[in-house]
């Protein structure tokens, strides 16, 4: 059946050229019609083989569509095909003018006829119409009408065609078929089917609330109705178009950026959504940029995100929480939208982008804290804005893309460090991949990453110099641990081990992750692919699975694990897409076939492929519950709840915020204030105190002592927030205070000797008691 | 983008400048959204590709928003370099002027060198079809999109409305404080004023404020009276020269729900 349509040589209905390889072509899961609009110009590759007509079925019929000389997996761009309308959809994309709707892109890609022996694996290609069209719809859709023969000038933007008449009447009959919804395929009824998970998670949280016994399963059973009908929906619908998967990809960002939102509907809670909140009411009360931020000092110099808050706040009227949340939920789907058209561009297969985003989507922080109102989710939206347009601009698609690359660099440099460092290395990155697998060597590709270097260097080296002290202290921690793990010495303060159920599923994920990293890298290798930006991703996958190591690295190489992975797992999340939609051989054995993992090949009965399917689905859901587990919030917080001593967002309620609340108004920001973390969180922000850390030793001590007296002194504490509730529960985070001279070693909450000594010295005075927490002020005052 | 549509769009700026004007929380927000993340990417992406469909359409709804943010945050910055304050007529003028301005070279350009219009792919330019979708089309599109994006809108603004109800109902106690503000050195006559506030007193209890020394002795009781919003605040002259315990007491019980201690001023 394949081979009859490899081999098959009908003449093209509309008389138009077409192209395609001079082998049999590879058997892909990618759209051929994409690919071919997807074609990067000015790109020719001097090794590319002869191209002739293929013959090519559909459901109906067979007819003749341009297909593309590519490798199985390949990233590479495919060399010319398209030339009237080189990166542009444009049957597809003409009716977009005067309708809503997306693009009906309805070329099915499917995979290869297996060969018979191990030296007949030469892939072929073959596209086939997804829904059953008639014939003269189906000659519509294609961009064959679109495609002229390889090696044609590249059309430059400005002398790009319009759709000539005979393109209109098939603009007219793609408008038809997405006004029957082919367009969107199953999209909107699986949103729908996901958003019912929101609702099953919302009431999870709600049962949270109140401490109902059902509530944990209907969050675990909420997560998966959001997330596992996308992710099957993707796999199985490999042949989508565009129009579908980003459609499903979007909508499932919306549905996880709800997650997030109903975690803590009313107000921000996480330490670092309020310290943004501060420096967002800052500008608004000030009309100043780079105003000191007590909460966080090094965010001072990256006011991106604020300004983009106030922007909002001051323009709508709306409080800075609600404006925070609009901009966040904004930023975290630019996030999305970027790594889809990136991975797209890159790959020309909308299934590969839209499986990519998926599993970045199992990230560890992906659902809570790289969509919370932080300035990493602002960077995070710009460097993939940044990425995207230096791929096209490096494409030799405009001037217009190096203007974007160009905005991009400059507003993740203002928006925030690491990331802006994270960019430079992406930029590099690709670039260096690119310089060693093109020839000739394209050396101006390394003009973006470094003009990145010198807009963040620049940046920080001239105002954000302190930023270099606050990340220092995180730095030194990993090498001091890879030192110590080095010398095989006990590392104190290690990270407690999390239960076993939570590192089987994690450890589990991240097997499956190695596993197709290894199959795509084996793949690579046996093709001797030269694919610049797949080697980058593989490149990238080997520093996330390096990463990982560092969360064993000290108290806090989990965190830094965590946050790491933000960066390193865009490239692992493309190297999974790829074997997962693509296919990649595991083993080869000697005469026989070869053996694809999940390859979306076309089987007789359909059922291999829907195994494949349902388990690919498997594996991501995996992925999704260890990040759900081993990510934000803690494995016991899952859901909001009753209060958590310094349980992070559990740990603020009406009573924090009332105190810190009164800070603010009795006695005036900039007050030194000291207390334990939630104290601090809370009244270094809605307080606007000048926050006093290290505070632990004041509590610790039995009986107020001179060394306290000393330490007090020294930090020129005026006034102590005691919280009673401490007494009552150990630290939901191992410690009660920043910089806890105890951490990972209490065994008992603080005794009520401990708490109340306060009450017992002469010079103090409580002067603000709400039943759970107390503040008091330090000696006469 | 045609002279037309920028046309129209100049007019939606000065429209949503004129709502954020008007101070009305509504109109503001109406007016305020698109102004800072809409219009300004439109404009500047209309001004950079003069293609309508390039880059293309999921590409723009990428652009339209992340340029109006970078918009804010490249021009808050050279607006804050240049020495104005950013306040909202800062922003207003930043983004309605960026998104002007955007469609004015835009209009300039057209004007001198116009855009061959596409042909229109719309219901009146089918040259051998009829210009109305069918009927099974409607009902098609009506069962495939309309029906499950309602049903997928419902079920979210559900799931929004139980988290933010459970949310306020579980977070949003009364909390019943008693607080001082912190007070000065006592006076010539030994005296000092101290600001005592208690807020979140029911409605329906009586309460009462009991000044002791630190010796127990001295006694002074004081009725608090709280208003509709549950707060009473008085100052109360108090001795200077002994430490003093407030404590506020529920009537008819012995135990203090609140307390605070003033130190020897």
């Amino acid at each position: 059946m394949a081979d009859e349509r490899a081999s098959g040589s009908d003449p093209e209905p509309t008389g138009r050229p077409v192209v395609a390889h001079a082998k049999p072509v590879v058997a892909h899961a990618e759209p051929v019609a994409v690919r071919a609009e997807l074609a990067e110009d000015g790109q020719d590759d001097p090794e590319r083989p002869e191209l002739v007509p293929i013959r090519v079925a559909s459901a109906d019929d067979t007819m003749d569509l341009p297909v593309v000389p590519a490798e199985p997996g390949s990233l590479a761009p495919v060399r010319k095909v398209s030339a009237d309308d080189t990166d542009e959809f444009p049957a597809i994309t003409a009716q977009l003018d005067d309708t809503d709707e997306f693009p009906a892109i309805v070329v099915d890609e499917v995979a290869a006829a297996e060969a018979t022996t191990a030296e007949d694996v030469t892939p072929a290609e073959k596209v086939t119409t997804a829904e059953k069209l008639t014939t003269a719809e189906e000659a519509t859709v294609t961009a064959a009408e679109q495609v002229t023969a390889a090696g044609e000038p590249a059309p430059t933007e400005e002398t790009e065609e319009e759709p000539v008449e005979a393109d209109r009447i098939e603009v007219e009959r793609d408008r038809r078929r997405v006004l029957r919804g082919s367009g969107l395929g199953q999209a909107p009824w699986i949103l729908a089917l996901s958003s019912l998970g929101v609702l099953l998670v919302a009431l999870g949280y709600a049962g949270g609330r109140s401490s109902n016994q059902l509530a944990t399963a209907a969050y675990w059973l909420g997560q998966i109705v959001v997330f596992t009908p996308v992710v099957l929906r993707l796999l199985a619908r490999r042949r989508a178009g565009i129009a579908e998967s980003f459609v499903l990809v979007m909508g499932l960002a919306v549905n996880q950026y709800l997650l997030k939102w109903c975690y803590s509907p009313d107000q921000f809670r996480f330490p670092d959504e309020l310290q943004h909140w501060l420096a967002t009411t800052t500008i608004n009360q000030s009309g100043e940029l780079f105003r000191p931020n007590p909460a966080l000092p090094p965010a001072v110099h990256f006011p991106g995100l604020a300004e983009m808050g106030a922007a909002v706040s001051q323009l709508t009227g709306l409080p800075v929480t609600a404006a925070g949340i609009i901009v966040a939920g904004v930023c975290h789907l630019g996030l999305v939208a970027g790594l889809y058209l990136a991975v797209l561009r890159a790959s020309r297969s909308p299934a590969t982008a839209g499986v990519t985003c998926v599993v970045y989507a199992t990230s560890l922080h992906y659902l809570f804290f790289n969509s919370m109102y932080l300035y990493q989710t602002a960077g995070l939206a710009f460097l993939m804005l940044t990425v995207w347009a230096s791929r096209r601009h490096q494409a030799g698609n405009g001037w217009q893309f190096g203007v974007l690359a160009a905005a991009g660099i400059l507003v993740t440099a203002i928006c925030h460090h690491v990331t802006a460092g994270a960019l430079v290395l992406t930029l590099l990155l690709i670039g260096i991949a690119e310089v060693c697998t093109v020839r000739p060597r394209p050396w101006k590709v390394l003009i973006f990453p470094g003009a990145a270097l010198a807009v963040v260097a620049g940046w920080i080296l001239v105002v954000a110099r302190d930023v270099l002290a606050y990340l220092e202290a995180p730095l030194d921690q990993v090498v001091q641990g890879v030192m110590r793990f080095a010398g095989r010495q006990a590392t104190s303060g290690a990270a407690p081990a999390a239960p076993l159920w939570q590192l089987g599923i994690q450890a589990l994920g991240l097997l499956v992750l190695l596993g197709l990293f290894l199959a795509v890298a084996q793949d690579m290798r046996a093709r001797r692919s030269r694919d610049p930006w797949l080697w980058a991703a593989l490149a990238g996958s080997a520093v996330f699975f390096a990463g990982n190591g560092v969360r064993f690295l000290g108290s806090n190489g989990p965190e830094i694990a965590g946050r790491l992975s933000t960066f390193t797992y865009v490239p692992m999340s493309i190297v999974a897409a790829v074997a997962l939609v693509r296919g990649v051989p595991l083993r080869r054995p000697a005469g026989s076939r070869w053996r694809r993992l999940l390859a979306p090949e076309p089987a007789a009965s359909g059922r291999t492929f829907t195994w494949r399917v349902l388990l690919g689905a498997a594996l991501i859901t995996v992925l999704m519950a260890g990040a759900r587990v081993g990510g934000w919030p803690p494995a016991d917080q899952l859901l909001p709840g009753p209060y958590l001593a310094d349980g992070f967002e559990r740990a603020v309620d009406s009573y924090g915020i009332d105190a810190a609340d009164w800070e603010y108004h009795t006695l005036g920001p900039g007050t030194r204030t000291g207390g334990d973390l939630t104290a601090i969180a809370l009244g270094s922000t809605y307080g606007h105190q000048d926050p006093v850390r290290g505070v632990g030793p004041l509590f610790y001590d039995q009986q107020w002592s001179a060394d306290d007296q000393t330490l007090a002194d020294d930090l020129a504490l005026r006034y102590l927030v005691v919280d009673k509730r401490l007494g009552e529960q150990l630290p939901a985070d191992r410690q009660y205070f920043d910089d806890d001279p105890r951490a990972g070693r209490i065994t008992a909450p603080l005794s009520a000797r401990q708490l109340g000594k306060f009450d017992d010295l002469p010079q103090w005075s409580r002067l603000y008691d709400n039943g759970e927490i107390r503040i008091y002020r330090v000696g006469a005052g | 983008m045609r002279t037309r549509t920028a046309y129209v769009l100049a007019c939606l700026t000065v429209l949503a400048c004129a709502a954020v004007i008007s101070g009305g929380r509504p109109l503001m927000i109406v007016g305020g959204l698109p102004l800072a993340l809409l219009l300004p990417g439109t404009a500047l992406s209309a001004l950079l590709f003069r293609h309508p469909r390039r880059p293309i359409p999921i590409e723009r709804i990428m652009l339209i928003p992340l340029l109006s943010l970078a918009t804010l945050v490249l021009g808050g910055m050279l607006v804050w370099v240049a020495g104005a304050p950013l306040h909202r007529v800062t922003w207003l003028a930043l983004t309605a002027g960026v998104t002007l301005a955007a469609l004015s070279a835009v209009m300039v350009r057209e004007l001198r060198t116009p855009t061959v219009p596409a042909p229109r792919s719309g219901h009146d330019a089918t040259p051998d079809g009829p210009s109305e979708p069918e009927p099974m089309d409607r009902r098609r599109r009506l069962l495939h999109q309309v029906v499950p994006a309602a049903l997928a809108v419902l079920l979210l603004a559900g799931a929004t409305w139980l988290s933010l109800a459970s949310s306020i109902r579980s977070h949003h106690v009364a909390v019943t404080t008693l607080s001082v503000v912190p007070p000065g050195a006592a006076d010539s006559s030994g005296e000092r004023s101290v600001l005592v506030s208690a807020t979140g007193l029911a409605a329906g209890d009586a309460y009462r404020l009991v000044v002791t020394t630190a010796k127990g002795t001295g006694g002074t009781s004081v009725t608090v009276s709280a208003d509709h919003n549950g707060l009473w605040t008085s100052t109360l002259r108090l001795p200077g020269d002994d430490r003093l315990t407030l404590g506020l007491y529920r009537t008819g019980q012995t135990a203090a729900l609140r307390t605070v201690i003033i130190a020897i001023g």
